[in-house]
């Protein structure tokens, strides 16, 4: 166990330091830099800056100085906890992220909780008493719906709950300023009000994300329930009902857990498409501004957070993994 | 266009100042000059499209307009514009030396800062020194030499050479920052502190929500021209696809827009309006001059006899189309030269420029710009293949920058206001934004260019103007394909719209000067 | 069949250019324009047309990269010492990047054009497959038939030949698919959010134009400007699926190794021995990271372990084998439209 378990460790350390890297490199290969945001779309174009503005802000940022520099600098802030100052709306980096996490990770953890439940149970319960119109019905719905990209799905949402019907706000993550005059709302009626706000872009990451679970866990559950082994334990003479839960139940978990703890790791790369479709204050929303307008600070950071989160999901997987194996692998043994 | 017909003299003011009678020129907007009796209202929500950054003049956003809009209902500056012209401001007089390279302001009485403190000399004469140190973005401040306390309530600002453009450029824009608070900073884009947002402008600032890009205002009830008509201006950031039907929603009051169709797609909501600008959007294809065939005068004149503006115009904007002025500044402006040669839609004429030779030109272009799929057939129907590589924003900023294209497409705003910009993008040394890929070398523009700028006489003034743009319309060294306007729907219940002389702070076509919240 | 068609066609049958404005802006359909005009007064129905040729060669130049990718990383990796290491460095960095950032990120690095759109989606797709691939050759090698042909003294490249890359093929059909609609998907996605480059019309361009007009669903025009282009790419993601499934049931030689395959008829118990009315339901399973024919990428770890053990626990390691293939995929790149 103990070489094992070194060797994964430093692969994992290998991995860390080239993302680190390339978290630095990539944004700076992009043609343009943070102040060449110029002369937009006429809505957002950008400031007219004159030469003496423009080579004071570069010498602010550091961005004058060679670039092996540069990294140094930033490793160093990074290695004492900072992450540096955005460029396009100055403010602490951290301070971005740190505002914006809950909406990202509330968001995707809500969906992907809910998106694996439904869809696990159903997916089994489709498997275990296959042949069933509704059943077949299901799992092609589950298909079909696969079959659309989640920009129509979320799209198709706003359109008919928030458009049409008005049912569900346009804007935002929650009621700005809700406070007026004094007379602060209560929490249960804060809680409320952001439920209400996200309640479609996590409906549409639901219907996406639940119909990878319900084909995930239908057939993992139909591979599963002729397999020899459940057999033997049938021919043990154990009711259905134990065969299920002390031998099929484990097996099916296994893949659907991994793929969950895998999901829950990319929760931190956002969700960029329902953010910027339903308009949540996300940090894929953030990543993608800061793409656009060269942000170099916030595209560092929240890579390099959300490659972490990945990575970490990776590495409990694979430890979780290990002793899974290990279990059932003796438990057929 | 009537161009400059009134003018107005104010008079300098008295004492042991040097008395030199000060003109302020005046001139009428083509619309929407005179404007409504403003409403009162408890509570007005704005949309804008992108967040504004931290509103303090160091740590405004640098993306769009709408920070510096914000920034001027909580700042106050020297001088302001209403719908005719530059008025006086927190400076309630002020007059010019002779040689133009000094200006005394006095300023008014009972200015106060957000948190009670008396505005002072002493805090204009600390700003423009702060800025000097720590530029404002927005508008920079390098023509000013210095700035000095004469006395008591009265400021001189000495300029390092003369600068027709100052009163409304400079004094109009840049915010009178207090002394008290940033004196002690040393970094101004990093601090944070709770009095960095403290101005002495008819709102101050009571919520800034970082997150969602949300800014809550409430009235200055001590602001020295009176209680403002708007209690509390609420600034919230929508994407623009959101925004019209915010506002028909009632999540917003005013939201933005920039295609006209959006009046027939209001056509059955009474309670909503449209306020439309002056056309103080351009969009233009920048030329680079220096790179063959589009050194050749004949080539840059077929491609805009070739190109069909008024349908472009029209496709796009779904309006009556507004083409482009060959000079730059677009029509219904005050600067706006209406004698230029109109370079009608004429592909003969085009081949006949060309004559029979065929070219292929790069043209760089946003990925979202729907330009390039018209102007394609048109101009290969005169012999030019045009090889469209699209970039975004900051990739098209470095390319221009760096003169690396032939011709590049941009849209921006910032004409319209003081006629200075057509020295600016053609001057070289400055990096202006909008002056992207202005690449061009001729040594009489140059020359007026300068002289227009050292002119404080309007008049003669606008005859340097005029004369650039027939330069400009000779020469080709950018083509305008058409100017836009935004058009703002509202809710005339709690908002009145107003138009600024040519455009607020420089150019800008924002419905909400602060004049339409405060009154007058 | 009938895109493909279509798309080799799409001269003859588009009634307009696609390109040139032959009505009125934002028409409704009429005779003469059966799906109306978009934005620029271009005919829809010509777009629709042109763009089934574009989805052809975005999704099969993807498609073709991605899995040559895919299985020469994978190969490569699995048989050659030297190269495991910084192969498998390279495959897993890509993996953990977040990778609809990374897609938008590296795509407005090239510039948005549909040939960089092609290169962006293939080179970072192959990862997931690469690692399938690679664990696929590490258990084929150290399995007990093939260990027998080495003993027997049958070359490397043979042993590749042989049995090594046929027992890869068994993934071989849902790679393709899972490429398919990656391609496809991502192509419109990054459309929508502006780099798709207009220059060539595709489905995905022609949405980026439609959602680009703030006042799209405050006027009547989005049926014919959504609903065309949005119907084709479901029609055609749902196509390859059913088709690759319908070929991959009907068995080539390497189907029926298939563990998954083999079982399949009673995989959906007694009611429904015709295989007729499985199509969806086995569509379903081409999805996924599926359960079937998909051994965990993370599995290096365990089956070196259990081979570490050597002969004496074999049991245990067929059984370790055989459970690793019900594990999917570390987020692979169908990621990019779970989650981007």
């Amino acid at each position: 166990m103990r070489p094992d378990l070194i060797r994964l460790l430093a692969r994992y350390l290998l991995l860390v330091v080239g993302v680190l890297l390339l978290n630095f490199l990539i944004p700076r290969l992009l043609p343009g830099g943070p102040l060449d945001f110029g002369a937009g779309e006429g809505t957002d174009s950008g400031v007219p800056l004159s030469g003496a503005a423009r080579a004071q802000l570069r010498s602010y940022y550091d961005l004058d100085e060679p670039l092996r520099h540069q990294l140094v600098r930033y490793l160093g802030d990074l290695a004492r906890g900072d992450l540096g100052r955005s460029i396009a709306r100055p403010a602490p980096v951290g301070a971005l992220i740190v505002d914006r996490l809950p909406w990202t990770v509330g968001l995707l953890l809500m969906s992907l909780l809910i998106a694996a439940a439904i869809g696990t149970t159903l997916g089994v319960v489709a498997a275990w008493i296959p042949g069933r119109p509704w059943a077949r019905l299901l799992v092609s719905l589950a298909g079909a719906l696969a079959a659309i990209p989640e920009f129509l799905v979320a799209i198709g949402l706003v359109l008919v709950f928030s458009v049409e019907l008005g049912w569900f706000p346009l804007l935002g993550g929650r009621t700005v300023f809700a406070a007026r005059g004094g007379d602060a709302p209560g929490v249960v009626w804060r809680v409320l009000d952001v439920v209400w706000h996200l309640t479609l872009p996590a409906v549409a990451l639901v219907l996406v994300g639940a119909s990878s679970f319900v084909l995930l866990a239908r057939d993992a559950t139909a591979g599963v329930r002729h397999a020899p082994w459940l057999a033997t334990a049938r021919s043990k003479g154990l009711r259905e009902r134990e065969v299920v839960r002390r031998h099929a139940v484990p097996n099916i978990a296994l893949p659907l857990v991994t793929f969950a703890g895998l999901r829950l790791g990319s929760v931190l790369g956002g969700a960029l498409v329902i953010e910027r479709v339903f308009n949540v204050p996300g940090l894929g929303l953030l990543s993608y501004e800061a793409v656009r307008t060269r942000d170099y600070p916030i595209l560092q950071a929240v890579f390099f957070l959300s490659s972490l989160a990945m990575l970490a999901a990776n590495l409990l997987v694979e430890i979780v993994y290990l002793r899974l194996a290990w279990r059932s692998g003796s438990a057929h043994g | 266009m009537p161009g400059l017909t009134r003018r107005q003299t104010l008079q300098g003011f008295a004492g042991a100042l040097t008395g030199a009678a000060l003109t302020v020129d005046r001139a009428p907007m083509a619309r929407g000059a005179a404007m409504a009796d403003p409403v009162q209202a408890a509570l007005v929500r704005f949309a804008w499209v992108s967040d504004a950054g931290t509103p303090t003049p160091f740590q405004v956003s640098t993306v769009g307009p709408g920070g510096a809009v914000l920034l001027s209902l909580l700042y106050d500056t020297l001088t302001w514009k209403d719908g005719e012209g530059i008025i006086p401001w927190l400076a309630r007089e002020w007059a010019a030396s002779d040689d133009g390279l000094a200006y005394t302001f006095r300023l008014v009485d009972g200015a106060t800062w957000h948190d009670g403190r008396p505005l002072t000399a002493e805090d204009v004469a600390f700003s423009f020194g702060y800025y000097a140190r720590h530029p404002y973005t927005w508008m920079t401040t390098e023509a000013v030499e210095s700035a000095e306390v004469v006395e008591s309530g009265t400021v001189r600002v000495t300029l390092k050479r003369p600068y027709a453009a100052f009163l409304e450029e400079i004094a109009g824009i840049v915010p009178i920052v207090p002394r008290h608070v940033w004196e002690s900073v040393a970094d101004p884009i990093a601090y944070a502190g709770p009095d960095r947002s403290i101005g002495s402008g008819p709102f101050a600032l009571a919520e800034h929500d970082q997150t969602q890009g949300a800014y809550r205002l409430v009235a200055n009830e001590g602001y020295w021209r009176g209680r403002p008509l708007v209690r509390e201006w609420r600034q919230l950031t929508v994407p623009a696809e959101s925004q019209v039907r915010a506002v028909q929603q009632g999540e917003v009051d005013v939201s933005f827009g920039t295609d006209a169709s959006v009046r027939e797609v209001l056509s059955g909501d009474a309670r909503l309006a449209v306020f439309e600008t002056a056309p103080l959007s351009i969009v233009r294809l920048a030329i680079n001059t220096e790179r063959a065939p589009l050194d050749q005068v004949e080539v840059r004149r077929a491609i805009a006899y070739a190109l069909d503006r008024r349908r472009i115009a029209e496709t796009i904007t779904r309006a009556p189309a507004i083409v482009g002025g060959v000079g730059v500044v677009p029509p219904e402006t005050p600067w706006y030269n209406p004698s230029l040669p109109p370079y009608e839609y004429d592909p003969d004429r085009a081949r006949d420029l060309l004559g029979g030779r065929r070219h292929t030109i790069d043209l760089i272009a946003d990925a979202a710009a729907r330009e390039p799929d018209l102007m394609q057939p048109m101009l290969e129907a005169v012999g030019i293949t045009l090889r469209v590589r699209r970039v975004d924003a900051a990739t098209r900023g470095q390319l221009l920058n760096e003169g690396d294209f032939q011709l590049a497409l941009t849209s921006h705003i910032g004409v319209g206001g003081d006629p200075d910009y057509l020295r600016r993008w053609y001057a070289g040394e400055e990096a202006n934004a909008f002056a992207q890929g202005s690449i061009f070398r001729n040594a009489e523009y140059t020359a007026l260019g300068e002289d227009q700028a050292a002119t404080p006489d309007a008049e003669r003034r606008r005859a340097i103007v005029f004369r650039m743009q027939e330069i400009l319309a000779e020469e080709l060294p950018t083509i305008a394909l058409y100017h836009r306007r935004f058009y703002w729907v509202y809710d005339p219940s709690v908002f009145t719209p107003m138009a600024t002389w040519g455009g607020l702070m420089n150019g800008v076509p924002f419905p909400n000067n602060k004049l339409a919240l405060v009154g007058t | 069949m009938v895109v493909a068609a279509v798309a080799a066609m799409a001269p003859l049958l588009a009634p307009h250019d696609p390109r040139l404005s032959t009505g009125r802006p934002l028409a409704p359909p009429t005779r003469e324009h059966l799906l109306g005009t978009n934005d620029l007064g271009q005919d829809v129905l010509s777009q629709v047309i042109h763009g089934a040729r574009s989805v052809l060669i975005v999704a099969g130049l993807v498609t073709g990269a991605s899995t040559a990718l895919s299985w020469l990383v994978g190969l490569a990796a699995g048989f050659v010492r030297r190269a495991e290491a910084p192969l498998m460095l390279v495959t897993d960095l890509l993996l953990v990047l977040p990778s609809m950032p990374l897609y938008f990120l590296v795509l407005t690095v090239l510039g948005a054009s549909r040939r960089n759109l092609i290169a962006v989606l293939a080179l970072l797709s192959w990862p997931a497959f690469a690692r399938i691939v690679r664990s696929v050759v590490l258990q084929t090698r150290s399995a007990a038939y093939v260990e027998a042909s080495r003993a027997l003294g049958a070359a490397d490249l043979s042993i590749v030949r042989r049995h090594v890359l046929p027992a890869t093929l068994q993934v071989l059909p849902t790679k393709l698919v899972l490429t398919v609609r990656f391609a496809i998907f991502g192509e419109a996605t990054l459309a929508f959010l502006g780099l798709g480059g207009s220059g060539s019309i595709s489905w995905g361009t022609m949405l980026g134009w439609a959602f680009a007009d703030p006042l799209l669903f405050a006027r009547p025009v989005w049926p014919w400007l959504v609903l065309p282009p949005a119907l084709a790419i479901v029609a055609v993601v749902l196509a390859t699926v059913w088709v690759t499934t319908d070929t991959g049931d009907a068995g080539g030689p390497g189907s029926s190794r298939r563990p998954d395959r083999a079982n399949s008829p009673r995989r959906f118990g007694h009611r429904s021995t015709a295989a007729g009315p499985l199509r969806a339901p086995a569509a379903g399973s081409a999805w996924l990271p599926p359960s079937a024919a998909m051994p965990l990428p993370r599995d290096e770890a365990v089956t070196r372990k259990i081979a570490g053990r050597g002969t004496q626990d074999a049991r245990m390691r067929v059984e370790g084998v055989r459970f690793t293939r019900r594990c999917p995929p570390i987020e692979n790149e169908n990621g990019a439209r779970r989650s981007p």
